[in-house]
């Protein structure tokens, strides 16, 4: 029998169309958040292949409920914390380490010589958000943080093995309030970027008041992973 | 062969071969755009295999700009050159598809003029030299819309194959494909909706007359008679050409479906969700206009409005013609000033003279009344006001009722994409100009196209040298500085070298071997990108290397090399360009 180019073609895609369904049933999609609790740190091979479950989001959208901006330069690749268990008792610091990857680096359009990007700051940061919450909660400044956990310290590293120009890595110790106990904490990481250029007069964003200070004539974009880890405070 | 075909093609090659001289004495690798280094990171990790499609970096999805880069890295190694063949094949092989198109249209002899055009068109020669994304984007999508010609033509499945695989393949490179997208689109639907006006009779009968058939045949349970009449239907789409258009872009999805159920870290339809949400620098501005001019329409008057909607012509149209004549100067100095800023090197314009000579051709066209011309028109019509008044998203929302319209985000470089059609009219009107019989027609006509084509070429190569050094310029200070660290002095790659953020682009990645031809092989981790003056002496590694355009930062640093010159720029643009970009001199420092 012969078969017609059409025939031929309709068998390619259902061919294609099978192998699609099994490589998918293979790697089912991620559904939801989900809780990664460990404390053993993973090889650099491990952290490359962990990259994953990634979501982006907006946060700042002044006077609108319309997205300003968007990061599209870095994703957090992995969070976890160091607590030895899934709970962590009040008053008792425990290390939540976020991996960064992306190009470190800004498309500042069309004139964008290398001297611009001397205007350019980025600023990495961490922060939270309860179950069920739709946008990330900066600490310190948009909610109440202070009243559930304590910053210990925090720190950026370049996680040995990995490039510095395309990997940070953030540790942050927390020491959650008694107010705390009894829930479950979904941390996930955080990315904000603010952009400062002074030859931008004209932009949407004049101010941008981030921490108590004023940043100026700047987008900033924010990340959260999908990717949370989640902490039972007792 | 024909005598007359063999000097076409010889004059082709001829083309060809000026342009394959531009592109490689002219390759520059990334450009100072911020998007370039991306794309060699990623054929980096293809290689390495640590590359992950990952919807937070819009970069990774764009596979069918960084595979081809990764090709060229591992047919001809590592280096500037094979980081830029994917853009110089793309603007080599725009050439011969533009030829095909003026041919296809017109004659010959449109052919060459178009393949001439856009072969030192300005905006197209400057991007075609780097790593971008637009020269691949604009070749793949002139190609689909020449098979998709051919197609219509032959009614050949292959050729409208081979168009929705290279639509897909457009839409792999960038999100701006959907320019191209939405104009087949709509060309599909109106052939679909003419062919049925013009068999609706027939048409209408056989829909009758079978689903008649197939009512009786339920009723009376003629399995065998549903079957054929099913298997007929089959054969009939089967026989439609066009159907394979359609069949092209689902087998280009699937591919690319299965390509990212592998790769990605968010599953197989990444590449759509992500590219359709995508937005860019909302709130910048360039030149002082918004990039998206609507993103505040609510408060946005009237005139604020038209302002941005000038973002392109403003581009386009750079010489300010009126202006210059609103100085009264005398004809000779009027002249010069013209001259200067067509011919001179210096002037800010990626766009020359060319959407003048397209304004000029497009009012030749519209006087002969050549409706040969209507197809591309309307093509070059579509890929320019989309660009202009087309829309990133129209986000609907129902409680409460209303629709927010956002223009879509706008680049000068994004035009290339209408550099093909532009090309094939200015080839056409080019074309027209020259086959008057009268000779005192024909005369000027000849004169008239000899220096416009003139013009055009020496506009594009002081436009084109301009762009050149201007890219080159910080690249060829980070290669000096490269270059002693890793020839000259005592590293070795496992020494930590630190280079100041804005040294990125010529520095980022390029791979294959432990201190790769600059630096910045991501996987040698070595380098240490954004330090600043605010960067603590303490973090410096002690026997490490800094690249740095100051005196030095901390007390414990030597002088070990300085460039205070660019090597290959003439000492004009040196001047010229100094003191805007503000890093020369560059030093390294040896940290002791």
């Amino acid at each position: 029998m012969r078969l017609s180019p059409f025939s031929i073609t309709v068998l390619v895609i259902l061919v294609l169309a099978l192998v699609l369904f099994s490589v998918q049933n293979a790697r089912p999609l991620s559904s939801g958040q989900k809780t990664t609790v460990s404390s053993n740190p993973s090889s650099t091979n491990n952290q490359i292949s962990r990259i994953k479950n990634l979501t982006y989001e907006y946060i700042y959208a002044p006077g609108s409920s319309t997205p300003e901006a968007v990061a599209q330069m870095i994703s957090v690749s992995e969070i976890k914390t160091n607590a030895t268990s899934s709970s962590v008792k009040y008053n008792s610091p425990f290390g939540i380490h976020i991996l960064y990857n992306g190009y470190f680096g800004f498309d500042t359009g069309k004139y964008n010589s290398s001297a611009f990007l001397q205007k350019t700051k980025n600023l990495y940061y961490f922060g939270y958000r309860s179950t069920g919450a739709k946008n990330l909660l900066v600490y310190g400044s948009v909610a109440n943080f202070t009243k559930y956990f304590i910053l210990k310290n925090t720190s950026m590293t370049v996680p040995s093995g990995l490039s510095p120009a395309n990997y940070l890595q953030e540790t942050v110790y927390l020491s959650p309030t008694i107010n705390a106990s009894g829930k479950t904490w979904y941390f996930c990481g955080g990315i904000f970027v603010s952009y400062l250029n002074n030859t931008h007069s004209d932009t949407a964003f004049n101010t941008l008041n981030f921490n108590g200070t004023d940043v100026y004539n700047s987008s900033i974009l924010n990340y959260v992973s999908n990717d949370c880890t989640g902490v039972k405070v007792t | 062969m024909k005598r007359r075909d063999v000097l076409v093609y010889l004059v082709l090659a001829l083309i060809i071969a000026n342009a394959a001289a531009y592109g490689f004495t002219h390759y520059e690798g990334p450009s100072v755009y911020g998007d370039d280094p991306n794309y060699l990171y990623l054929a980096s990790s293809m290689l390495q295999g640590t590359y992950v499609m990952n919807p937070g970096y819009i970069f990774s999805l764009r596979v069918m700009q960084f595979a081809p880069i990764a090709m060229f890295y591992a047919l001809l190694g590592v280096h500037t050159y094979s980081a830029s063949a994917w853009d110089i094949f793309s603007y080599l092989g725009a050439i011969v598809v533009v030829f095909l198109l003026g041919r296809f249209f017109y004659n010959d002899r449109a052919g060459l003029f178009a393949a001439f055009t856009i072969s030192i068109f300005p905006l197209l020669t400057k991007f075609a030299v780097t790593t971008g994304e637009d020269p691949p984007l604009m070749f793949v999508c002139s190609l689909a819309i020449l098979m998709l010609l051919y197609g219509r033509k032959t009614h050949k499945p292959k050729y409208y194959t081979a168009s929705g695989l290279l639509l897909v393949a457009a839409w792999l490179i960038s999100y701006e494909a959907g320019v191209i997208l939405a104009f087949v689109a709509v060309l599909a639907l109106f052939d679909t909706a003419k062919r049925f006006y013009s068999n609706r009779k027939h048409l209408s009968h056989v829909v009758f007359a079978g689903c008649r058939s197939l009512k009786e045949n339920i009723t009376k349970r003629k399995y065998t008679a549903i079957y054929m009449q099913a298997r007929g239907l089959y054969t009939w789409i089967g026989k439609q050409a066009s159907v394979f258009l359609f069949l092209g872009v689902v087998i280009g999805l699937l591919l690319t479906f299965i390509f990212s159920a592998n790769f990605s870290n968010s599953g197989p339809y990444v590449t759509i969700t992500r590219n359709l949400n995508f937005y860019s620098k909302v709130g910048s501005s360039v030149n002082g206009l918004p990039t998206i001019p609507t993103s505040n329409v609510r408060t946005a008057t009237l005139n604020e409005t038209l302002k941005t909607l000038g973002f392109y012509p403003n581009d386009m149209f750079p010489y300010h013609i009126f202006q210059l004549l609103g100085l009264h100067q005398q004809f000779l100095q009027l002249l010069n000033t013209i001259k200067i800023n067509v011919f001179g090197i210096g002037t800010l314009t990626e766009f020359g003279v060319s959407f003048y000579v397209l304004v000029l051709a497009i009012i030749v066209l519209v006087l002969a009344r050549e409706r040969r011309a209507i197809f591309v028109g309307i093509w070059f019509a579509f890929m320019f006001l989309f660009l202009e008044f087309g829309p990133m998203s129209v986000g609907i929302s129902l409680d409460p009722l209303k629709i927010q319209y956002v223009l879509a985000y706008r680049l000068g470089r994004f035009l290339i994409i209408t550099i093909p059609a532009a090309s094939v009219l200015i080839g056409m009107a080019f074309a027209r100009l020259t086959e008057f019989k009268k000779l005192y027609f024909m005369i000027p006509g000849i004169i008239l196209v000899i220096g416009l084509l003139a013009i055009m070429y020496f506009n594009n190569t002081a436009v084109s040298t301009f762009w050149y050094y201007w890219q080159y310029y910080p690249e060829s200070i980070s290669i000096q500085a490269g270059r002693f660290i890793r020839y000259d002095s005592n590293a070795t790659a496992s020494t930590q070298v630190y280079t100041e953020a804005f040294f990125n682009n010529a520095v980022v990645p390029y791979t294959g071997s432990n201190m790769p031809e600059y630096l910045g092989d991501p996987s040698t981790s070595t380098l240490q990108f954004e330090i600043d003056n605010t960067t603590p002496c303490s973090s410096f590694e002690n026997y490490s290397y800094v690249i740095w355009h100051g005196p030095a930062h901390c007390s414990n640093w030597v002088n070990v090399f300085n460039v205070s010159q660019p090597q290959g720029m003439p000492e004009y643009f040196i001047e010229y360009e100094t003191p805007s970009l503000p890093y020369v001199p560059t030093n390294v420092y040896y940290v002791k």
